[in-house]
Protein backbone atom coordinates (compact mmCIF):
# COMPACT_ATOMS: atom_id res chain seq x y z
CA UNK A 1 0.00 0.00 0.00
CA UNK A 2 1.44 3.07 -0.70
CA UNK A 3 0.84 6.20 1.27
CA UNK A 4 1.58 4.63 4.45
CA UNK A 5 3.87 7.00 6.34
CA UNK A 6 6.87 5.73 7.83
CA UNK A 7 5.87 5.50 11.16
CA UNK A 8 7.94 4.41 14.05
CA UNK A 9 7.42 0.98 15.04
CA UNK A 10 5.77 1.54 18.25
CA UNK A 11 2.93 3.70 16.12
CA UNK A 12 3.09 1.09 13.56
CA UNK A 13 0.61 -1.21 15.42
CA UNK A 14 -1.36 1.39 16.52
CA UNK A 15 -2.17 2.49 13.31
CA UNK A 16 -3.05 -0.71 11.87
CA UNK A 17 -5.20 -1.31 14.70
CA UNK A 18 -6.97 1.91 13.72
CA UNK A 19 -7.12 1.37 10.05
CA UNK A 20 -8.99 -2.54 11.21
CA UNK A 21 -11.60 -0.51 12.98
CA UNK A 22 -12.07 1.66 10.47
CA UNK A 23 -12.69 -1.09 7.87
CA UNK A 24 -15.01 -3.01 10.17
CA UNK A 25 -16.83 0.25 10.66
CA UNK A 26 -17.26 0.02 6.76
CA UNK A 27 -18.32 -3.44 6.91
CA UNK A 28 -20.94 -4.94 4.54
CA UNK A 29 -21.58 -7.58 6.68
CA UNK A 30 -22.79 -8.21 10.22
CA UNK A 31 -19.87 -9.32 12.62
CA UNK A 32 -20.56 -12.01 15.09
CA UNK A 33 -21.80 -9.81 18.12
CA UNK A 34 -24.45 -7.85 16.14
CA UNK A 35 -25.66 -11.16 13.89
CA UNK A 36 -25.68 -12.79 17.92
CA UNK A 37 -27.98 -9.48 19.01
CA UNK A 38 -30.24 -9.65 15.79
CA UNK A 39 -31.22 -13.37 15.82
CA UNK A 40 -31.66 -12.81 19.77
CA UNK A 41 -33.74 -9.90 19.56
CA UNK A 42 -35.97 -12.06 16.88
CA UNK A 43 -36.42 -15.11 18.68
CA UNK A 44 -37.09 -12.64 22.32
CA UNK A 45 -39.92 -10.49 20.00
CA UNK A 46 -41.66 -13.72 18.75
CA UNK A 47 -41.99 -15.05 21.95
CA UNK A 48 -42.80 -12.08 23.66
CA UNK A 49 -45.97 -11.85 20.78
CA UNK A 50 -46.61 -15.33 22.00
CA UNK A 51 -47.45 -14.08 25.76
CA UNK A 52 -48.96 -11.38 24.49
CA UNK A 53 -51.14 -13.42 22.43
CA UNK A 54 -52.00 -15.78 25.72
CA UNK A 55 -52.61 -13.14 28.19
CA UNK A 56 -54.91 -10.89 25.45
CA UNK A 57 -56.96 -14.16 24.95
CA UNK A 58 -57.19 -14.26 28.88
CA UNK A 59 -58.35 -10.86 28.92
CA UNK A 60 -61.17 -11.34 25.90
CA UNK A 61 -61.74 -14.72 27.90
CA UNK A 62 -62.69 -12.84 30.74
CA UNK A 63 -64.41 -9.56 29.38
CA UNK A 64 -67.01 -12.67 27.56
CA UNK A 65 -67.59 -14.65 30.86
CA UNK A 66 -68.16 -11.62 32.37
CA UNK A 67 -70.96 -9.74 29.41
CA UNK A 68 -72.45 -13.39 29.62
CA UNK A 69 -73.07 -13.31 33.16
CA UNK A 70 -74.29 -9.67 32.67
CA UNK A 71 -76.89 -10.62 30.32
CA UNK A 72 -77.72 -13.36 32.19
CA UNK A 73 -78.34 -11.58 35.39
CA UNK A 74 -80.47 -9.26 33.38
CA UNK A 75 -82.94 -11.80 33.19
CA UNK B 1 -61.74 -7.61 12.48
CA UNK B 2 -58.47 -5.77 11.63
CA UNK B 3 -59.18 -3.90 14.54
CA UNK B 4 -58.14 -6.53 16.54
CA UNK B 5 -54.82 -7.62 14.55
CA UNK B 6 -54.04 -3.75 14.32
CA UNK B 7 -54.53 -3.79 17.94
CA UNK B 8 -52.41 -6.22 19.06
CA UNK B 9 -49.91 -5.57 16.53
CA UNK B 10 -49.22 -2.14 18.24
CA UNK B 11 -49.81 -3.58 21.70
CA UNK B 12 -46.86 -6.43 20.70
CA UNK B 13 -44.79 -3.70 19.60
CA UNK B 14 -45.22 -1.37 22.45
CA UNK B 15 -44.72 -3.88 25.07
CA UNK B 16 -41.57 -5.06 23.29
CA UNK B 17 -39.70 -1.41 23.24
CA UNK B 18 -40.94 -1.11 26.94
CA UNK B 19 -40.48 -4.55 28.52
CA UNK B 20 -37.65 -6.54 26.51
CA UNK B 21 -33.80 -5.08 27.15
CA UNK B 22 -32.09 -4.23 23.75
CA UNK B 23 -29.13 -5.81 24.68
CA UNK B 24 -30.67 -9.19 23.17
CA UNK B 25 -27.69 -11.65 24.96
CA UNK B 26 -30.05 -14.18 25.49
CA UNK B 27 -32.76 -15.50 22.94
CA UNK B 28 -35.17 -16.39 25.80
CA UNK B 29 -37.19 -13.50 27.88
CA UNK B 30 -35.55 -12.84 31.23
CA UNK B 31 -38.54 -13.36 34.21
CA UNK B 32 -38.93 -9.52 34.87
CA UNK B 33 -39.60 -9.53 31.21
CA UNK B 34 -41.65 -11.58 31.36
CA UNK B 35 -43.96 -10.61 34.37
CA UNK B 36 -43.57 -6.42 32.52
CA UNK B 37 -45.39 -8.55 29.50
CA UNK B 38 -47.98 -9.16 31.35
CA UNK B 39 -48.27 -5.51 33.10
CA UNK B 40 -47.92 -4.09 30.13
CA UNK B 41 -50.81 -6.32 28.27
CA UNK B 42 -53.30 -5.61 31.09
CA UNK B 43 -52.65 -1.71 31.38
CA UNK B 44 -52.56 -1.07 27.77
CA UNK B 45 -55.88 -2.91 27.28
CA UNK B 46 -57.69 -0.87 30.13
CA UNK B 47 -56.21 2.27 28.36
CA UNK B 48 -57.84 1.07 25.18
CA UNK B 49 -61.47 0.70 26.75
CA UNK B 50 -61.12 4.46 28.47
CA UNK B 51 -60.07 5.83 25.27
CA UNK B 52 -63.28 4.97 23.58
CA UNK B 53 -65.39 5.37 26.24
CA UNK B 54 -64.30 8.76 25.97
CA UNK B 55 -64.61 9.09 22.05
CA UNK B 56 -67.66 7.57 22.91
CA UNK B 57 -69.10 10.17 24.74
CA UNK B 58 -67.24 12.56 22.23
CA UNK B 59 -69.33 11.17 19.35
CA UNK B 60 -72.48 11.56 21.37
CA UNK B 61 -72.37 14.62 22.26
CA UNK B 62 -71.01 15.80 18.76
CA UNK B 63 -74.16 14.04 17.27
CA UNK B 64 -76.62 15.84 19.71
CA UNK B 65 -75.15 19.14 18.79
CA UNK B 66 -75.19 18.43 15.07
CA UNK B 67 -79.05 17.05 15.85
CA UNK B 68 -79.80 19.91 17.58
CA UNK B 69 -78.42 22.13 14.78
CA UNK B 70 -80.83 20.06 12.00
CA UNK B 71 -84.10 20.68 14.16
CA UNK B 72 -82.95 24.22 14.62
CA UNK B 73 -82.89 24.66 10.65
CA UNK B 74 -85.60 22.79 10.07
CA UNK B 75 -87.77 24.93 12.21
CA UNK B 76 -86.75 27.66 10.66
CA UNK B 77 -86.74 26.80 7.38
CA UNK B 78 -90.25 25.29 7.65
CA UNK B 79 -92.01 28.67 7.44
Amino acid sequence: MEGIPNLPPHLQGEFMRNLENIQMKDSLSLDKYESSCVEHCAERYIKMTQRVGLRFAESQALQQKRAAEAAAGGK
Amino acid sequence: MEMYTDLFNKMASTCFSKCASQKHKEPDLALGEMSCTDRCVAKYLEAQEKVGIVLQRANEVQAKQAQALADMQNAMGGR
